[in-house]
């Protein structure tokens, strides 16, 4: 959930900006220049991928995929969020500038908090410890997303409250679906026998 | 003069060899056909030759000169013109200016210079009205032309095409057929595809098990 | 996928995207950093100035903005319902609480400033004119090339996307809520990280093939104009005035 431009308070916005700038920092580090391309290319997967809208029930939610982005990635998944969501907040004015770095923030901490729990599993590399993986990393980077932006919300005042509730409530329903989609997409990466999953260090 | 030769070159992945002891060399004013079956080693071949495999045995000569160390490799790919088989692959620039000044920006020319290279080929190829394109807007007979323009700028000895004809409609497979025929490069054009072979008269190499035969 | 106002020819299109970028970046932390209602009515005049530039292609562009302003119709709401405060106004079982009104209003105010002057500012370059601005603003050259690569490859990706879904839809596919259909966009989305992982390493070689070494080379460059720099001096002294009001 995008976070729009003139909400939250000044304090907020500059150190969202400072967080997301240490994380970008560590991301952009670790990546070398024969891995710039693979990076783009995944920012580029993942945001085609946040324009798929899944039926749940009468509704539908746009994927995130934040859990996933985190396992394949680690801490670059900072850079390629900041860069998909930049994109957005030009092209479609989702979110915006300012609160850009908080929105980063939102979502790749959380994915990088689901690397470090999900990648001893995925070294394992069998049926049973890949789903777990796509489960955890799912709750863990969806349900984080939603936490923050509902604890920013109740900095904004204390009449959000009830807001706050319903933004951690409205992202279950996007964990569970998150949660089948990431198992599938990872028992379809080992089954394709593809150096993917090898590659996660 | 000779300007590439393979002698005696193997590659193995896994356990399974996919070139065996393929000899072959390339002088000024030849134009060869490497054909054969999908997954006979066709594309390995030129990989290994630009330096993206490391063959089990055998060596690879620029001008005459053993090709081995990083360095070398990298005088060699700017020496040969890889057009690749799937033009979005190369054309990661903004707009077709851009991608074409990309390698001579790389080689350290000049602005003078690479806007006269930029110019020649453009015109050469009678693309000038592409230039300020996107290059992701472009058909898929542009992307091909502007693949082979963006190759063209660094002024190589060789080119090496990676079935260049995919994709191509009538007007634009005969645009190929002539730039093949009246291109002064020595030209290596891999393909399966008997229409392009059947309107040039160029010696064909088959590619089969792995093996490069002369036929 | 193109910025919705970059096909015009207005005055704001003709200034250097560099410029418009630290402009945008000026006024968006002002407006963003203001306290109350009232400070942030002090930039409407800018706003309104460069809206009448602009002229009326812009009424087209600001139509999405609606929807974008969604959440904050939300926000604006619960602000209304849920403040408490001493003067409230009663019709029967609900309560509105006029302060909230007022700080929702506020929020509204300093949002949509800040969305407009990003439509009319960012959005009158194209994409990559924008990226190659931030290259030249010094934004960490990792980070640029990824922008520009990213939206690059965007399109072909969402093209083989595109593709996926229409061979699916013609073996009889239709989005439900069961697993099935997660496991087919499961499989899809699979299917395109494998192609992109593919892709990268062809991308890769393609670059060196043209003689990359790691530092990506740039061609074109900008230039200011005296129309750019009347605009700087103009907005400055603007921004100048209302900061020297609030205090």
């Amino acid at each position: 959930m995008h976070i729009s431009e003139g909400v939250l308070p000044g304090w907020l916005l500059i150190s969202g900006w400072g967080l997301t700038a240490i994380g970008t920092y560590l991301g952009l580090r670790k990546l070398d220049d024969r891995e710039i391309p693979l990076a783009a290319l995944l920012a580029a997967t993942f945001f085609v991928a946040s324009l798929i809208h899944v039926p749940i029930g009468p509704a539908s939610v746009h994927l995130i995929l934040n859990g996933l982005a985190g396992i394949l990635l680690g801490w670059t998944a900072f850079p390629v969020i900041l860069v998909g969501l930049f994109l957005q907040a030009i092209l479609f004015q989702f979110g915006g500038i300012t609160v850009l770095g908080v929105n980063t923030f939102n979502m790749a901490l959380p994915a990088v908090i689901a690397y470090y729990l999900c990648k001893g599993l995925i070294k394992k590399r069998n049926a049973k410890s890949l789903v777990v993986a796509g489960v955890v990393a799912a709750f863990v980077s969806i349900m984080g997303s939603g936490i923050l932006v509902a604890t920013e919300l109740l900095f904004v005042g204390e009449a959000f409250k009830k807001t706050a509730e319903l933004v951690i409530l409205a992202h279950f329903p996007v964990a569970v679906v998150e949660s089948i989609i990431n198992v599938f997409v990872l028992l379809f990466l080992k089954k394709s026998t593809s150096e993917i999953l090898e590659e996660v260090k | 003069m000779e300007i590439l030769k393979v002698e005696n070159l193997s590659v193995k992945i896994g356990n399974r060899y996919i070139l065996r002891e393929v000899n072959f060399s390339l002088s000024d004013g030849e134009k060869i056909f490497i054909v054969g079956p999908n997954g006979a080693g066709k594309t390995t071949l030129i990989e290994t030759i630009m330096g993206f495999v490391k063959p089990e045995s055998g060596s690879i000569y620029l001008f005459g000169k053993k090709v081995h160390t990083e360095n070398d490799f990298y005088k060699l790919r700017t020496t040969i013109g890889y057009i690749f088989q799937n033009p979005d692959d190369q054309l990661f620039s903004p707009t077709v200016e851009e991608e074409l000044a990309f390698g001579p920006l790389n080689l350290g020319l000049n602005r003078k210079e690479i806007e006269k290279r930029i110019e020649t080929v453009l015109k050469n190829l009678g693309i000038e009205h592409l230039r300020k394109r996107y290059t992701h807007q472009l058909s898929g007979g542009e992307k091909r032309i502007v693949s082979i323009a963006s190759v063209l700028t660094m002024e190589p000895k060789c080119l090496v095409m990676d079935e260049p004809s995919t994709g191509l409609d009538g007007e634009k497979f005969s645009y190929l057929v002539s730039f093949l025929q009246n291109t002064d490069k020595p030209t290596i054009v891999v393909t399966h595809d008997r229409e392009l072979i059947a309107e040039l008269n160029w010696q064909i190499y088959r590619m089969e098990n792995g093996q490069l035969i002369k036929s | 996928m193109e910025n919705r106002l970059s096909q015009g020819r207005t005055l704001l299109h003709k200034i250097d995207p560099r410029i418009k970028i630290l402009i945008f970046l000026l006024f968006a932390w002002g407006i963003a950093l203001t306290s109350d209602f009232k400070e942030a009515l002090l930039f409407t005049p800018f706003v309104a100035i460069l809206l009448m530039v602009t002229g009326k292609n812009v009424l087209k562009a600001l139509k999405p903005l609606l929807f974008a302003n969604t959440f904050l119709i939300f926000i604006v709401l619960s602000m209304v319902f849920t403040y408490k405060s001493t003067n409230m106004i009663h019709f029967g079982f609900l309560s509105l609480s006029m302060d909230g009104l007022k700080y929702g209003l506020f929020l509204f105010l300093k949002s949509n400033e800040i969305l407009i002057l990003m439509l009319l500012l960012l959005s009158t370059s194209s994409v990559f004119s924008i990226f190659h601005a931030l290259h030249h603003l010094k934004l960490p050259d990792k980070l640029t090339q990824m922008l520009f690569f990213t939206y690059r490859y965007i399109h072909t990706i969402k093209d083989e996307y595109d593709t996926m879904m229409k061979a699916v839809k013609c073996r009889g596919f239709k989005p439900k809520t069961s697993i099935f259909t997660y496991k087919t966009f499961a499989y899809i989305l699979g299917n395109l990280l494998l192609r992109s992982y593919r892709k990268a390493d062809r991308v890769y070689k393609a670059m060196l093939c043209r003689g990359f070494r790691g530092t990506f080379p740039v061609y074109t460059h900008f230039s200011l104009s005296i129309r750019d720099i009347i605009f700087v001096v103009l907005s400055t002294m603007f921004f100048l005035a209302v900061e020297l009001w609030r205090f």
